[in-house]
């Protein structure tokens, strides 16, 4: 089994970059039989990344305005919908997934998604605002939990030292 | 952790594009603004840093095109120091830009513009998108796209470090020759891209103009607004993406300026509306008489159909000839239906393919003397080139160190935000009577603005989903009537 931690964000717009941060951490963390990617492409150039793979965690910011800052959640991917949009670099993932899948290529079976409010994205520079800051442990903790279950589910637990 | 919620969509709301459209007492539209967020903060971000890191800088404001703006910060590096690159490297420099151009146009045109006219504009939002494209076409074309895209983004890679961070423009030159083995994978791409570039015309004739509904709505009132023109031009008034001048014309089609990149804040200037965060830019010397189209508005466009209205033609051969058709198709020039930039977008997606060519087949550009080191003290330096969405402007002044004291960033979107505003109103206007809107009235008031592609910048990536768009219908008293969002 192919596994990739992906980390998705802009390091430019300070709390936008926790995915980042968090799949840096992990790097240090998890054995080498897992790749750890950052990445701050959008839209169907994910399917690059993606392609090959058959378990993604996915880390990454968003903006609601509905949950208190650095609130993490989990997803599975099946629980998001595509968006129709405006522009094809806005892509969304289960968009992407689906031109994968429908142009044969090989993408992967399972994604979890661990995301991370963040209170603004807008502005250029800076770097982790502190509520976000104290979220990257929550997130390194549950991407190596869901990883942990994974690897036992499977027998294939080849430790997480490294 | 242990929480675990179902967000239905979980969207950065600050990214959604937004139309108000306020009706009269007839329930006709009074008036459609169109609203979209903005990055803020870059000037400050930037002033204290070294002018030569605003190639890395200023493409990681963004992941649509990270090239455009590394290339139009290291010319501008190269004019703050007042050095001219190698042969070597302005050839090399000018292949990656048309590389780019070319996966940025083919995407544009097989995600975004194809689900309006292969699939339609009033098919079921459901299969209005690249998988129904791929379902009308075949997924030939679309595992082309993706392969060639693939093809291309390894080829920047290979020269320039990255391809969604390129790092190989310097002051004065590049960080790294192509190498004489490596030529022939530019050529053989270069071959491939062509086919593509001539596939995908074919198809938009016999998808498109081959269809008469397609055709009126192309040339439909909706959408048409007759503004000046800018594009950048060769000395033979041709079209070039990364160096010339920039060229403006008139309403009808007449040269109104021609003027070196350096000298934009003599012609461009920016306006501000108090319900909007863009500046607005428009014609300095003809000036603002609001969103209104004619000779007497100084409201102008980039992008595709500018630059081929702007221009007097291409310097290759099939692109040429794709050129004329275009314009004979669409009864000579200036073309001024905003939906027939998909359609010069492929022109130029097939110019960027040939210009590709003869770049990957010249001699020199294997030589490896790829850098002129600066000696002048900088002071102030503009790089211009043509991005994907139109003209792109970086200018940055600093001290005898090179550090930066102001920069300032002219985006493409930010040239064209006035007429998307003026085109989504009149279209907002043509389509809605009575109060009546549903949602294939919604995507072809839409269409008047994707025509654009405009990019913002601000959504880099988003999680699940795309920027989203929410149209709002006020009555006379400003009560919301109808909301209509479309996640």
């Amino acid at each position: 089994m192919k596994t990739l931690i992906l980390g998705l964000g802009n390091d430019m717009l300070s709390d936008d970059a926790v995915g980042l941060v968090a799949a840096r951490r992990l790097r240090n963390i998890v054995g080498e039989h897992i790749d750890i990617m950052e990445c701050n492409e959008a839209g169907i150039a994910l399917l690059d990344v993606l392609v090959g793979y058959d378990r993604v965690i996915i880390l990454d910011a968003f903006h609601s305005g509905d949950y208190p800052s650095g609130t993490v959640f989990e997803m599975a991917f099946d629980e998001l919908r595509p968006i129709p949009g405006m522009s094809p670099h806005y892509a969304g993932l289960p968009e992407v997934l689906s031109i994968g899948k429908n142009l044969g290529l090989s993408i992967p079976d399972v994604i979890q998604i661990f995301a991370v409010e963040i209170p603004e994205y807008l502005t250029i520079g800076g770097t982790l605002s502190k509520p976000v800051a104290y979220a990257v442990d929550e997130l390194t903790n549950g991407a190596m939990h869901r990883l942990q279950e994974w690897e036992e589910a499977a027998g294939d637990n080849q430790g997480f030292g490294g | 952790m242990g929480c675990k919620i179902t967000i239905d969509p979980i969207t950065r709301l600050e990214g959604h594009g937004k139309i108000d459209i306020f009706l009269n007492d007839e329930g006709n539209v009074d008036r459609a603004y169109f609203q979209v967020p903005e990055l803020r903060g870059f000037e400050r971000f930037a002033q204290g840093r070294p002018a030569v890191d605003m190639p890395q800088i200023t493409s990681r404001i963004c992941g649509v095109c990270p090239t455009a703006h590394h290339l139009a910060a290291t010319k501008a590096l190269d004019d703050l120091y007042r050095v001219k690159p190698p042969v070597a490297a302005k050839l090399v420099r000018e292949l990656i830009y048309n590389i780019f151009m070319i996966e940025d146009h083919a995407l544009h045109f097989f995600f975004l513009a194809a689900p309006d006219f292969v699939v339609g504009p009033k098919a079921p939002k459901a299969e209005r998108n690249i998988l129904g494209v791929l379902g009308k076409v075949g997924s030939e074309s679309g595992r082309e796209v993706i392969g060639l895209r693939k093809q291309l983004r390894d080829l920047m890679t290979l020269t320039s470090g990255k391809a969604i961070h390129p790092v190989f423009g310097l002051p004065g030159g590049i960080s790294k020759p192509i190498a004489k083995e490596d030529q022939q994978q530019f050529i053989d791409a270069a071959e491939r891209a062509i086919k593509f570039g001539q596939l995908s015309l074919n198809l938009f004739s016999e998808l498109v103009l081959n269809n008469s509904d397609y055709m009126d709505l192309i040339t439909s009132n909706a959408y048409t607004n007759k503004t000046y023109y800018m594009g950048m031009v060769d000395d033979d008034n041709k079209i070039n993406f990364y160096e010339g001048k920039l060229r403006v014309i008139d309403p009808t089609g007449k040269e109104y300026l021609k003027f070196d990149g350096s000298e934009y804040l003599n012609h461009i200037a920016e306006h501000v509306e108090p319900w909007s965060y863009v500046r607005f830019s428009y014609l300095k010397n003809i000036g603002w008489r609001g969103f209104t189209d004619g000779p007497e508005s100084g409201i102008f466009a980039v992008a595709p159909l500018a630059r081929l209205n702007a221009a007097d033609g291409m310097t290759t051969p099939l692109a040429q000839a794709a050129y004329e058709e275009f314009f004979d198709t669409l009864g000579g020039k200036p073309v001024h239906y905003t939906l027939a930039t998909s359609w010069a977008r492929l022109v130029e997606l097939l110019y960027s393919a040939e210009r590709m060519l003869e770049l990957a087949q010249d001699p020199r550009i294997v030589n490896p003397d790829v850098r002129t080191i600066p000696t002048e003290t900088p002071k102030e330096g503009v790089g211009v080139l043509e991005a994907p969405r139109g003209t792109l402007i970086h200018h940055y002044t600093t001290d005898a160190h090179g550090i930066i004291e102001r920069a300032n960033l002219i985006v493409a979107t930010q040239n064209n935000s006035a007429r998307i505003a003026l085109s989504v109103d009149k279209a907002a206007r043509a389509l809605i009577s009575g109060g009546n809107v549903d949602d294939g009235l919604l995507n072809m008031i839409e269409m008047a603005f994707r025509a654009y592609d405009p990019c913002h910048g601000c959504a880099t990536h988003t999680l699940p989903g795309r920027m989203s768009l929410i149209v709002c219908l006020y009555d006379t008293n400003n009560q919301l009537v109808k909301e209509i969002s479309r996640e």
